[in-house]
């Protein structure tokens, strides 16, 4: 009896252990994420369902896909997904922006994940439309989802443009793979430039000094690491930050050793 | 099995030599240094004298009083005690054994200032390697003891009030014991409250008022014939405090402190004496900057610091001519500082200036008294300490990382140390000694992981490393004693020689933190550094009322590189004659310094000029059937000098012209 007494909540917790092994539960692809929108795209027989970290602001955005087959409902994980976003202003003028495209038709962790690097919010001036292609592999078939989105400013800029006597103008963004932490941290600066109303490749020739320092404190943080091209016009570096509060990344942009732009991202380290 | 034990426990103690035994009156050096091979001691009726006619001295006055001891001032309050220049983590400082570490970054609240007059029993100090028996020390230890419950009277105590003019202050304080048939309780308060204090020739010294309360409850329960158990607890509450030589005062000090321990006598067997100790004590420390004019940015800067900790140490029965000791010991000290910066506009600024931490050490010990031939004694003594340091994941680790990016959140340091001392009387009353030691000890945690630590001497943000090696030190000591009936003197010429001294070394790729600083600093081991001096200590007791002390400290101390070291004291001189007569008695002090011109200009010193302070004390003390009334009034600096010393930082002025009272009854 006194053995069993002991020897039963051990039996217990070990059924609870093994059972839970066993059977691992299915972990949500978009936990974390927020639903940004969602449509059809007719004609490929797919619903779709824009997800990302947070809403869509100025600047860098990492976008999810989410693809279900419009009539059983059932996720579509082999896809050819595309994104053309589109900014109408009340002018009658329309532009886009810069784009990654989800690279593999092959859904990871059952989303196509992109990005869509927007160049300005939505507003009087004008609104943003998402259009999603999508060549659905179980079907063959192609269609497009007309999303609609809106996008805001947000409190501290994330990304900045400017233009060189050339003409040529630049679309600089910034990354944090990890919300920014006091130590050490992994940094991505992304730059495009615009070619035509519609077309912004990535920029992959520049070189920049990273310089960190808190406004209100006149002081910086030591060995930080500049960003350098790795592809698709990403560039990854290293950042230091000694303590939460404000900081200011001071980037001095450089092409072929030539200064083109002293640029800042201003950033609050919690 | 025994004997292996023995051998590998084949070390001496040198507290014959290194022991002082301290008596003041009212911040009056009077020093003597008991010449005993034992640590439990027999109370000295003549130290216990003085020790009783010094109502109103804080521990500081007796400190600064000891051979090799110095105060490291940075205000009215909160002195750090200083060993022949060495000092912080180069020193062991115990309470009653108990390590305790301050939770301040900028080292406003040494351990020294929970003990108070009224709760000490007795300071010992051991010099150099010779003061490992409380842990891995280069610099040596200093202990003070607790006042132990008596098994006396049944209730007998002390109350009294000082007043002090130059800092318009106030000192009260009781002692209550009481004692049963087979226990006893002491219990000890102290409430001090200090204004601004006012300086030479006149001119108050803004920030350096205080208002403290220390609370000690002690009990000791006789077990059997022989045992005792012992429990003792500390309450020490401090508000205000003003560090005028700082940027920032001390809003609020808590320290609680708690230890249990039993003791075994049992002279018959292979040992005598055995003593087992645990202990708690914890450190809670608030800064504040609200008072300050001119203040760029607030900022808030708590840290806290718990050590936890358990030691056994014994005697062992004299063995034909050995004389055999042990100890071990171990703890560990968890701290946290934090530093929450508000700048006017911005969001708050949050660091970790100590990061979230432990460390624990290990260690044992082992001396050996050996009696070679009547008139020569050979003592040994030996220290191994193993030690882990575990900076917590988290911002801490994140924020070393940005400097040491390969540096492991648990490191392990091992630190060792030996002390051997070889002693004869000749021509009777004339003793030669000959000291050689090694001894080595872990960087602090300011050291290994400080991080933006602003140093107001030299204006430098200081980094830690946590690839600092060990600090290691050759010391030795040839000293001379005269031991005669009225007169006891004493000359010794000392050696430490560092290697991988733990120094700094500017890095001018780091910009400051500190609004104003000057540079970024971090800490580095240098190839070696050297201390010289010589100390000379007289007592002479003339007549029978008539008595004189005079003790001379110098140290001199150099980097391999030939850069003096800073906070270095200067030459010193003390002396004091205190005549008695009937219910009366008199003394007169001398306190000298030389200039300090040796100085390191980079570390923000400057010549310092010498100054001479003299002191009057007049005592009568009267008794009628159980009760002593004590009468004591005295003038400190009784010239007004206007001075400072040299390890005042921030060349803050010494208090001026002070004269104060004391009232106290004994029962």
């Amino acid at each position: 009896m006194r053995l069993l007494k002991i020897y039963f909540p051990l039996l217990l917790i070990s059924v609870v252990l093994f059972s839970c092994s066993d059977n691992e539960p299915e972990i949500n692809p978009t936990a974390g994420l927020t639903k940004i929108s969602e449509g059809y795209a007719l004609g490929a027989g797919a619903k779709v369902e824009l997800w990302a970290k947070q809403e869509l602001f100025t600047g860098y955005n990492q976008l999810f896909v989410a693809l279900y087959d419009s009539v059983n409902k059932s996720r579509i994980t082999e896809a050819h997904v595309t994104f053309n976003p589109e900014m109408n202003m009340t002018g009658g003028m329309a532009h886009a922006c810069p784009i990654e495209n989800p690279e593999d038709e092959h859904a990871v962790n059952k989303l196509f994940p992109g990005a869509v690097v927007f160049i300005m919010p939505t507003s009087d001036m004008g609104s943003w439309k998402m259009d999603v292609n999508v060549h659905n592999h179980s079907n063959g078939k192609s269609g497009i989802a007309e999303l609609d989105i809106t996008v805001v400013d947000p409190q501290l800029p994330k990304m900045k443009s400017f233009q060189i006597e050339s003409g040529e103008k630049f679309f600089v963004s910034y990354i944090f793979p990890a919300e920014p932490k006091v130590g050490v941290n992994a940094f991505t600066v992304v730059v495009h430039k615009k070619e035509s109303m519609m077309n912004f490749p990535a920029v992959e020739n520049f070189s920049f000094e990273l310089t960190p320092e808190m406004p209100s404190m006149d002081h910086g943080s030591p060995n930080n690491v500049n960003p350098t091209h790795v592809k698709l016009g990403h560039y990854e570096g290293k950042v230091n930050f000694t303590m939460t509060g404000e900081w200011r990344l001071n980037l001095d942009i450089n092409r072929n050793d030539e200064l083109l732009k002293e640029m800042y991202f201003d950033l609050v380290v919690e | 099995m025994k004997r292996l034990f023995f051998i590998l426990l084949w070390v001496a103690s040198l507290t014959a030599h290194a022991q002082s035994d301290s008596l003041y009156m009212n911040s009056t050096p009077f020093l003597l240094e008991s010449v005993l091979v034992q640590t439990f001691k027999i109370e000295n009726d003549r130290l216990q004298n003085f020790y009783k006619s010094s109502p109103s001295a804080t521990t500081e006055n007796v400190l600064c009083h000891l051979q090799g001891v110095s105060l490291i001032r940075r205000g009215a309050y909160g002195q750090e005690p200083m060993i022949r220049g060495l000092s912080a983590g180069q020193l062991s400082v115990t309470i009653d054994g108990m390590k305790m570490f301050g939770a301040c970054t900028d080292k406003m609240d040494p351990v020294s200032i929970y003990i108070e007059p009224q709760n000490l029993k007795n300071i010992s100090v051991a010099i150099g390697s010779s003061g490992s028996s409380f842990g891995s020390t280069v610099g040596g230890s200093i202990d003070m003891q607790l006042a132990e419950p008596t098994f006396a009277n049944t209730i007998s105590g002390k109350a009294g009030v000082t007043y002090q003019n130059v800092l318009q202050g106030l000192t009260a304080f009781t002692v209550l014991n009481k004692s049963l048939s087979k226990s006893a309780f002491r219990f000890s308060s102290v409430y001090r409250n200090s204004q601004n204090y006012r300086a030479g020739g006149g001119d108050v010294v803004p920030y350096s008022q205080y208002e403290k309360l220390n609370l000690t409850l002690g009990a000791k329960w006789g077990l059997g014939a022989r045992d005792t158990v012992r429990a003792d607890v500390l309450a020490d509450y401090g508000w205000n405090i003003g560090f005028p030589a700082l940027p920032m005062d001390v809003g609020l000090a808590t320290t609680y402190m708690a230890g249990v321990s039993l003791t075994k006598h049992r002279p018959e067997s292979f040992m005598p004496l055995f003593r087992l100790k645990g202990y708690v004590n914890s450190v809670y420390h608030e800064m504040d900057d609200t008072h300050r004019e001119n203040v760029t940015m607030h900022m808030d800067m708590p840290g806290s610091s718990i050590t936890y900790g358990v030691f056994a140490e014994g005697e062992f029965k004299k063995t034909g001519k050995h004389f055999f000791k042990f100890r071990t010991d171990g703890y560990v000290n968890t701290a946290l500082a934090e530093m929450t910066m508000y700048p006017e506009n911005d969001e708050a600024m949050y660091m970790q200036t100590w990061p979230s931490s432990s460390r624990g050490v290990f260690g044992v010990y082992g001396s050996d008294a050996y009696d070679i031939d009547d008139l020569t004694q050979l003592s040994m003594s030996a220290r191994l300490d193993w030690s882990f340091t575990n900076i917590k994941e988290g911002i801490g680790l994140d924020q070393l990382h940005i400097f040491y990016p390969e540096t492991p959140k648990t490191q392990q340091q091992v630190a060792g140390s030996a002390s051997l001392i070889l002693s004869r009387y000749f021509l009777r009353d004339f003793r030669f000694s000959l000291q050689g030691g090694y001894s080595q000890r872990i960087p602090t945690l300011t050291e290994y992981a400080g991080f933006y630590l602003y140093n107001r001497m030299d204006g430098y943000d200081y980094i830690g490393n946590p690839a600092l090696q060990t600090e290691k030190n050759w010391n030795g000591n040839a000293i001379v004693n005269y031991l005669g009936r009225s007169i006891e003197a004493e000359i010794n010429v000392f050696t430490q020689q560092f290697q991988d001294y733990i120094f700094s070394r500017t890095d001018p790729s780091l910009s400051a933190m500190t609004p104003g600083a000057n540079g970024v600093r971090v800490y580095e081991n240098i190839k070696a550094a050297s201390f010289n001096g010589i100390e000379t200590k007289l007592s002479w007791k003339i007549t029978r009322g008539l008595q004189l002390m005079d003790q001379v400290k110098y140290v001199r101390a150099t980097t391999f590189g030939g850069d003096p070291l800073p906070l270095i004291p200067p030459l010193t001189h003390q002396f004091s004659v205190r005549y008695g007569f009937k219910s009366f008695s008199v003394q007169a002090d001398i306190e000298q310094a030389a200039s300090q011109n040796y100085i390191n200009e980079s570390f923000g010193e400057d010549v310092t000029p010498g100054y001479t302070i003299a002191s009057l004390l007049l005592n009568y003390q009267v008794s009628r059937k159980q009760t002593t009334f004590v009468f004591q009034t005295g003038v400190e600096n009784l010239f007004d000098e206007y001075y400072h010393g040299h390890l005042d930082w921030g060349n803050i002025p010494r208090p001026g012209r002070n004269v104060y009272v004391t009232l106290e009854i004994r029962f």
